[in-house]
């Protein structure tokens, strides 16, 4: 797979249908990967291909607008960069996407502890109740020759979880998010690293008003966590970016599937399926539910 | 900054529940207010003066009046707050009447509350910015969407003031309902008399241009700025070349029912639709012309001397810009299909008010003759039923079409007046002849002319050797009721057209559950619907008889020459503003304008040395609503007057 | 008691016998603020706890206005606008509703009382819904309690 991976991207600088590929080489650990911008065809060599290239490398794409760009996508990165393209961040035709098929990839938090390829444990956990191994939009699809090990499936409702926690009392609630809230240092990392959050200035950095208060308190750090997901609201993809790039495991995915689960269940409506589909909150159904209103 | 507040007494309607004094007193001391005063009656000319005064002695710049509500004394005191030389923008009102003295009772509670209700204000009116009224220029042209009497009579209102009208109509020609109508209630005026000559009028006034047989495809821009693009079907034949001679029609071997008649006559391929057509210009049929359906025939174009017919004419897309736009739609029929139990469909002598009319008319199909069109004979007991989809929620209209009474009584006296012998029996529900002369004329068809009225509904129609038995209750007497009736007349309600809520929704007007077009104001701004520059006349808005049309009519023209008399109009500048630095061009906003006030616009991005995408809002598209500003993650996008720092600085105050 | 003394802020934090809440409604102006105003003319008395703030539309209600009231203590929020067919601008209201169906959902998943963040359509005629959802609505939050989740501290 990842000969053909290289090829391509070989053949893409070659011919310059591209100016750069963004793809993922093997860290200096040895075992980890990072994410590698390549512009000369000879280095694609670098290029990498396994279950542990978790990184959404779409993030990059809004640094290089204007420039064509190859990048190498799983299925859950293309969803991403379908939401870019549907709120006009890119362009089509100056991005040239390598679809890989991808059977899941590993939680490295996970790792720490466990051997990756023989246990079940080692994949991530959003991995398990994705649906596609293909991307929904790519120009080429390297797809994945004989048996690799599997994302193992998750019960039938990829939803369980958050499922569970509706059913705590609201003090429970209010007490589990309270703590998580509280360890959160407001470094936006789950900003920086999210495709998504591309403004030219975050609401976050506003002060004509002071949208939040930057204080390291409980308030601020509930409006930011509660505004980053309103925001996501009908464009997260889940690619699990924020969560692993919270550097105080703040279980940041829990808050995007309860909207997801929301919205989905609400109307009927998935991110990143379609580039001509409207944003979520840009348009609305007369039969939109309206029990919740006196 | 120093700001006055001005505390109104409002006779006591204020002061009788909240100590004015200790508010005026409280919000003295509130940071940078310079000022503070109570006066019994603010909105008076000397209550006014006194803002003034104020103005002037303290040089005060941003005022806060604490009465009534916005919606009332917003438009005075901006005014008062402009002649004082502050910007009328920066004057923010407390409401402590209708949100305060006169839902508290409690003096101490109700003061309280008035004094943080002036804290809000002071907290908005600090952040408010100075504003400028935004002006447009108006097109001085007026389109007229429907060609029926209110099209025709607004269309007459508008070329008197000598302001060029555009009536856009669909059929072949102008003349609406009415032109099919016989004779018109209370009076008894032959419709065609008192219609033809206005239809003439406007075909030969030099101010009216007719786009018949025409459709409306869509509406963009704003008051003053309307872009209409028009789909003028190919009528087939040169309206410019032809001379309405009529030898074409007269040769032409197709008969298929006319619609104008309501199909109890025939007319040809190529046709008018009825004599005095305006335009007098055929149009031909192509769904029936042998020359379109078997490439044979061609006779109209042999035969016509003019050289005015053209197979081969296309549909024609134009455009047109229109300062105003007069939505003279009008309606139809109510489908009485869901009525089985009239037999409407399954006995041919079961037809529809409007098939009386053309019977009734002495030009129409029967010459006059009121008729069976089952076998073509003279009727001469007929049965009327009223509410025919009127007032009734279950399986009609929930509300009462208004004229149906009136063309029923009208239609019973015909019936006496062309043949002697006749017997007309009505079966209502109520009478309601609310109407100059109205009553009278009910009276007169019961007294003098001997139409029985029976207070019930029919239960069933059905036939019995040649005649329909018409089964009902009177339930007056509480008797039964069986008539053999020749012919049976259905009142039907008079509807919205069903492409109305295209319509609206092209004109970003609303319309009601039955699809009529709503109002700005039910009573006091009958005419205007809430997107400026758009008014309604006419059944489209709400059935309405001839009278009631003409009057709209007349009123939706003066409202839009009100807009045409002005150099440019003057617009509130309470509209959404883009920050260009903060938007990422995502769009967001132009999904989700209802106005499509918001455009993208390119721009030099300094920072990123690039050319970029974002939005520019259309000043004089936008109406302010705010929507887009919730959508913009980013908050690019503010709305003047509600901006997000004023809110935000009242949340903080709260 | 002065009139200051008697206000509902200066109440906070007392306890919790003379505690009275607060509560924000971002009312739009065409409908429910106009209805407001008919409470007002109709002499219909409710409880003095809420503060209005007038916004063209419920379409112009932005979550974080909302989030900003509740961490900032306010005890109660309502957003109310024009029934649905009804709005000024025709389809705001429906924009409203999507909105805050999902920011409703996410604040208690997040363990806010739900009585704290409501929503009504109340029409201008409705000056009797005005005053009664008020009068629920203090009564709602009375038992729901001060918002003190965001207090200072941790």
């Amino acid at each position: 797979m990842i000969d053909r991976i290289k090829k391509k991207a070989e053949e893409l600088l070659r011919t310059k249908q591209v100016d750069l590929i963004i793809g993922y080489k093997r860290a200096p650990d040895g075992v980890s990967v990072a994410p590698v911008f390549i512009d000369k065809a000879e280095e694609t060599k670098e290029l990498i291909w396994d279950t542990y290239c978790v990184y959404n490398l779409s993030n990059y794409l809004k640094d290089f607008r204007g420039r064509k760009i190859g990048i190498i996508a799983k299925a859950c990165d293309a969803r991403s960069i379908i939401v870019l393209l549907q709120e006009n961040q890119l362009k089509r035709k100056d991005i040239f996407i390598i679809g890989v098929e991808c059977s899941g990839i590993v939680d490295e938090k996970k790792l720490l502890s466990i051997s990756p390829q023989t246990s079940e444990l080692g994949f991530d956990e959003r991995c398990r109740s994705c649906k596609p191994s293909k991307p929904p939009i790519y120009d080429v699809l390297i797809v994945q020759e004989g048996q690799r090990p599997q994302a193992p499936r998750l019960e039938k409702d990829p939803y369980g979880s958050v499922r569970k926690s509706e059913a705590k009392s609201i003090s429970e609630k209010f007490k589990l998010w309270q703590e998580e809230f509280s360890r959160c240092i407001r470094c936006y990392a789950c900003r920086q690293i999210c495709p998504l959050c591309y403004c030219p200035r975050c609401v976050a950095d506003q002060t004509q008003p002071s949208w939040l208060s930057r204080a390291h308190s409980f308030r601020g750090n509930f409006t930011w966590n509660v505004t980053r997901a309103m925001h996501l609201a009908g464009r997260c993809i889940d690619c699990g970016e924020c969560e692993r790039a919270c550097p105080v495991g703040i279980p940041l995915r829990d808050i995007n599937k309860k909207i997801e689960k929301d919205v989905k269940e609400l109307f009927n409506y998935e991110a990143g399926l379609s580039a001509e589909q409207k944003a979520l909150l840009s348009c609305f159904d007369k039969n939109d539910p309206e029990d919740f209103i006196r | 900054m120093k700001i006055g507040v001005f505390v109104c007494h409002c006779g006591t309607n204020i002061a009788a529940t909240v100590d004015v004094e200790r508010v005026s007193q409280e919000a003295a001391k509130e940071p940078r207010v310079k000022f503070s005063t109570t006066y019994r009656y603010m909105c008076s000319d000397p209550g006014q003066n006194l803002i003034k005064e104020a103005v002037k002695k303290h040089h005060l710049d941003r005022i806060v009046i604490a009465s009534c509500s916005p919606s009332l004394h917003e438009k005075t005191f901006r005014k008062c707050a402009e002649k004082a030389g502050v910007n009328p923008y920066l004057m923010e009102m407390a409401n402590i009447r209708e949100h305060c003295s006169w839902v508290h009772q409690d003096r101490v509670e109700a003061t309280a509350k008035a004094i943080e209700l002036i804290r809000l204000a002071l907290a908005k009116v600090s952040r408010n910015k100075p504003l400028e009224y935004l002006y447009i220029p108006i097109e001085k042209k007026v389109l007229i969407i429907g060609g029926g009497i209110a099209g025709i009579q607004s269309a007459i209102d508008i070329a008197f003031a000598n302001y060029p009208a555009v009536i856009l109509e669909r059929e072949p020609s102008i003349g609406g309902r009415m032109a099919r109508f016989d004779k018109t209630f209370p009076t008894l005026d032959c419709a065609a008399c008192i219609l033809t000559p206005k239809m003439v009028t406007v075909s030969q006034s030099k101010h009216v241009t007719m786009h018949t047989y025409s459709e409306i495809e869509g509406v963009k821009g704003h008051v003053g700025d309307f872009t209409v693009t028009i789909r003028k079907k190919a009528r087939s034949v040169d309206i410019n070349k032809c001379t309405g001679c009529g030898a074409c029609y007269n040769k032409c071997p197709v008969r298929v029912p006319s619609e104008f008649d309501m199909g109890l006559g025939k007319r040809t391929a190529i046709y008018i639709p009825f004599p005095q057509a305006v335009p007098n210009v055929p149009v031909i049929d192509r769904q029936n012309c042998l020359w379109f359906t078997k490439q044979k025939c061609g006779i109209c174009k042999k035969i016509c001397p003019f050289e005015a017919i053209d197979y081969d004419m296309q549909d024609e897309i134009i455009e047109e810009k229109f300062g105003a736009i007069i939505v003279a739609s009008g309606f139809t029929q109510f489908n009485h299909a869901v009525y089985g139990e009239y037999g409407y469909g399954k006995y041919k002598d079961a037809i529809t008010g409007l098939h009386f009319e053309r019977m009734a008319n002495s030009s129409g199909p029967t010459g006059g003759k009121i008729i069976r069109p089952s076998d073509g004979k003279e009727a001469r007991d007929v049965v009327f039923i009223q509410c025919v989809g009127s007032r009734d929620e279950q399986k009609g209209l929930s509300y009462c079409s208004r004229l149906c009474c009136m063309y029923t009584a009208k239609h019973a006296l015909l019936l006496k007046e062309h043949n002697k012998d006749a017997q007309a029996y009505v079966f209502y529900i109520d009478i309601r002849a609310a109407g100059k002369n109205y009553e009278e004329f009910v009276k007169k068809v019961q007294d003098e002319y001997g139409a029985v009225y029976l207070r019930g509904r029919v239960s069933r129609i059905f036939e019995k050797s040649g005649k329909l038995i018409v089964r009902g209750a009177d339930t007056l007497s509480g008797a039964q009721i069986e008539i053999k009736a020749d012919l049976v007349v259905l009142a039907t309600g008079l509807v919205a057209q069903p492409d109305a809520p295209g319509l609206a929704r092209m004109l970003h007007i609303p319309y009601d559950r039955n699809n009529l077009f709503t109002e700005a104001h039910p009573k006091l701004a009958p005419v205007e619907t809430i997107t400026s520059g758009v008014f309604l006349t006419g059944a489209c808005q709400s059935p309405k008889d001839i009278p009631d049309t003409v009057a709209t009519a007349s009123a939706a023209s003066v409202k839009a020459l009100g807009l045409m008399v002005q150099d440019r109009l003057q617009r509130e500048p309470l509209v959404a503003k883009v920050d260009a630095k903060t938007c990422s061009g995502c769009f967001a906003c132009i999904q989700a304008c209802s106005f499509t006030a918001i455009e993208e616009e390119e721009i030099e991005d300094k920072r990123l040395k690039k050319k970029r995408l974002i939005a520019k809002v259309l000043e004089g598209v936008c109406t302010g609503c705010g929507n887009c500003t919730a959508v913009c993650r980013m908050s690019a996008i503010d709305l003047e007057g509600f901006s997000n720092r004023q809110i935000m600085e009242e949340i903080e105050a709260l | 008691m002065t009139a200051t003394e008697g206000s509902p802020e200066r109440k906070r934090g007392k306890d919790k016998k003379d505690w009275e809440p607060r509560i924000v409604g971002f009312l739009c102006k065409w409908c429910s603020y106009a209805g407001a105003d008919l409470a007002g003319t109709s002499r219909l008395q409710y409880p003095p706890n809420i503060r209005i703030v007038r916004v063209p539309c419920s379409g112009r209600v932005n979550p974080l206005f909302v989030l900003k009231c509740l961490v900032n203590g306010i005890d109660g929020v309502l957003v109310s606008g024009c029934h649905i067919g009804d709005c000024h601008y025709s389809e705001g209201n429906f924009y409203a509703r999507r909105r805050f169906v999902i920011l409703k959902r996410l604040l208690e998943y997040l363990g806010i009382d739900p009585r704290r963040f409501q929503m009504s359509w109340i029409s201008a005629s409705e000056g009797d819904k005005w005053a009664r959802v008020v009068k629920e609505l203090v009564e709602e939050i009375k038992q729901a309690g001060p918002n003190t989740e965001f207090r200072k501290g941790i």
